[in-house]
């Protein structure tokens, strides 16, 4: 079952004078459960691919339906409650709130989604332990690592169980140690959960563990690979 | 939670917030106490003039003001005393008969203004008695006069000389009698202390052939007592003959000196808070920009601008609801200091307050209602500049995924 479609997805700057295509007539299916990479050279439209997939950015022609929507169009309120609800995001510079405790930041968005305090207590508890942060829950973005920080954003991206994460260059900031360990967190989730994944990467060790690779060049699709199995996944 | 993110964002610069909340803190002292002395000198004058001589206000015969003839005189009569008794917020009340006449010493004659008065109920309400520079205030005695300083002085009169007052009496009889000076007085006012001479209200009705009668009644408050209201509760128990002037219509040089007293407080003020609203506006200027990337994340991760909105808006009260109530709190020592320990004047500066009749001292007035107020408006400003950062939120874009 699809989860997300692209139809003609074609992002153009200066149109009316030397247009540059960041994506040009792109066309993808992602199904649930999916842990896809897209990757490709600097300036290739990856994460212009995320950010309207995501519904941060427009896109100028195309559509992007999922669950039956075309989030190009909604606007204002409807796409912030859209990405509210449907959406995770974990960012390359991680961006928690920084007045926030690791456990707050995690719980923020259930907050948004007026979660009950039970529902939210616990969820947020069960997510500190999947990432491995049972320990350091009342701490600041600024005592935790780079490496902690960055598996608080997953936990903050998972805990309202949306129907997919998109994750751009998560692992760029991280050392060799944290980004494998990050890995195996969001590899896990995503088998547990089947939450799907979404990530832009040049991290060769992020590609390898992906089930898909869409490659992306000049804002064109030119590839697109089934790699790996869920079972083979499992076994990584 | 929205209210524990402002909370804690405040705190993120501490310096900076403690600067924005001491700089509230030192405007509103600085506002009530100025306030507090303009309005303390609003009421020191008041207290010198209108509770010294003209009341708060009058009873008249209807016309006297416009004319102020013997003809215009009236009969006090018992259900006029009741009703003044009757009203709450009525310290005291005198009689007196004002007219004209000419003052005549064995050297010199000169127009004067003659004030017959209730010894004994002024001594209690505007203590005349305690004005007195030389001789004695009027006694058992009749045919005794107390003389104005500066009319003493033009006249060269000296406790124990005679006066001879000539002048028309009630209905064009003919006003004329002898008086010893007991006293030279000094009641503050020029005007009045270069032309007055006081008798006993019993000698000036038979010096005029008004028996009986009076002029006006001057009404003087309780401390704090509203004007208004006292007014408003006495005249339905008056009969239509009379009128009740108000101490604004009867000195009209002091009500503007007041007006003027009340614009230059208000400009200060509003300078004061000009100056504040610049120093919040920095602060909240600062607190929108180096929080704008983390804006537009919050705004990506799906929490709605409103709720943004709110968030810096609950922040930048937090900030002036701490600097308004430590503010408000500081200012009642010093203020109350002032009242207990006024600004004193001396020299010429004194010479020139006494010669308008004014205590040249300077206290402040104690009023919660001036504190409150001044804490109100800083929270309103704040408010009102928080629209800057309203405004920023209103236009802000989701950030890119990539930062």
């Amino acid at each position: 079952m699809n989860v997300i479609e692209t139809k003609d997805v074609s992002k153009i700057y200066n149109p009316d004078t030397i247009p540059v295509y960041a994506l040009n007539k792109v066309n993808l299916n992602f199904e649930k459960g999916e842990f896809t990479a897209i990757v490709g050279p600097s300036g290739s439209g990856k994460t212009t691919l995320l950010n309207v997939i995501g519904g941060l950015d427009d896109a100028s022609n195309g559509s992007v339906m999922i669950d039956g929507s075309d989030i190009l169009k909604l606007s204002g309120g409807k796409l912030i409650d859209f990405r509210l609800r449907h959406i995770g995001f974990v960012f390359q510079a991680y961006n928690l709130i920084p007045v926030l405790s690791a456990k707050e930041n995690i719980e923020f968005i259930m907050l948004l989604q007026n979660w009950p305090t039970k529902k939210r207590e616990d969820r947020t508890k069960e997510m500190l332990e999947a990432v491995g942060l049972k320990d350091k829950s009342g701490s600041k973005p600024s005592q935790l690592s780079g490496g902690q920080q960055q598996r608080v954003a997953v936990a903050r991206a998972l805990a309202s169980k949306p129907r997919f994460v998109l994750a751009d260059e998560p692992t760029a900031n991280l050392d060799s140690k944290s980004a494998e360990n990050l890995l195996d967190i969001m590899l896990k989730l995503n088998l547990e959960e089947h939450i799907t994944f979404i990530f832009s990467t040049h991290d060769p060790r992020v590609i390898k563990r992906a089930r898909r690779v869409i490659t992306l060049e000049d804002g064109k699709v030119v590839s697109d690979i089934q790699q790996n199995t869920e079972q083979e996944l499992a076994r990584q | 939670m929205i209210i524990k993110l402002s909370w804690r964002n405040l705190w993120r610069n501490r310096r900076r917030t403690l600067i924005t909340v001491a700089s509230i803190v030192f405007a509103i002292i600085l506002a009530n106490i100025m306030d507090s002395l303009l309005l303390g000198l609003n009421k020191q004058m008041v207290d010198s003039l209108v509770g010294v001589y003209s009341g708060h206000f009058q009873i008249q015969q209807e016309g006297y003001w416009e004319d102020k003839s013997l003809h215009n005189s009236f009969v006090p009569n018992d259900s006029l005393e009741t009703a003044l008794e009757g009203t709450e917020g009525i310290k005291g009340f005198s009689y007196r008969l004002e007219s004209v006449a000419l003052a005549a010493t064995n050297k010199m004659t000169k127009g004067t203004l003659v004030m017959g008065i209730d010894p004994d109920k002024e001594k209690n309400i505007t203590g005349f008695d305690k004005k007195i520079i030389q001789g004695n205030y009027l006694g058992e005695t009749n045919n005794q006069a107390l003389v104005g300083k500066g009319l003493a002085e033009k006249m060269n009169i000296s406790v124990g000389d005679s006066l001879v007052l000539v002048g028309e009496g009630y209905h064009g009889a003919s006003a004329a009698d002898k008086y010893e000076v007991s006293g030279i007085i000094r009641l503050g006012s020029p005007d009045l202390d270069n032309n007055i001479v006081i008798l006993k209200l019993e000698d000036a009705q038979f010096l005029y052939g008004a028996y009986d009668r009076v002029t006006s009644i001057p009404v003087f408050l309780r401390p704090n007592q509203p004007q208004e209201q006292a007014i408003a509760n006495l005249k339905p128990n008056l009969n239509t003959d009379f009128i009740v002037k108000p101490w604004q219509e009867m000195l009209p040089m002091l009500t503007q000196s007041i007006g003027l007293i009340d614009a230059l407080r208000v400009i200060i003020v509003v300078l004061l808070y000009v100056l504040i609203s610049f120093s919040i506006l920095g602060t909240i200027i600062m607190m929108a920009h180096e929080r704008m990337t983390e804006l537009r994340i919050l705004l990506s991760i799906g929490m709605r601008k409103k709720v943004m909105q709110l968030m810096v808006l609950i922040e930048t009260f937090f900030m002036a609801l701490f600097g308004a109530v430590l503010g408000f709190l500081a200012s009642y020592p010093i203020v109350n200091y002032f009242k207990v320990n006024p600004i004193q004047f001396r020299g010429k500066v004194a010479d020139g307050w006494e010669s308008f009749g004014i205590d040249p001292i300077m206290p402040t007035t104690v009023d919660f209602g001036v504190f409150t107020k001044h804490t109100l408006i800083i929270l309103v400003i704040s408010i009102l500049l928080s629209i800057y950062a309203i405004h920023q939120i209103s236009s802000l874009k989701p950030v890119a995924s990539k930062k």
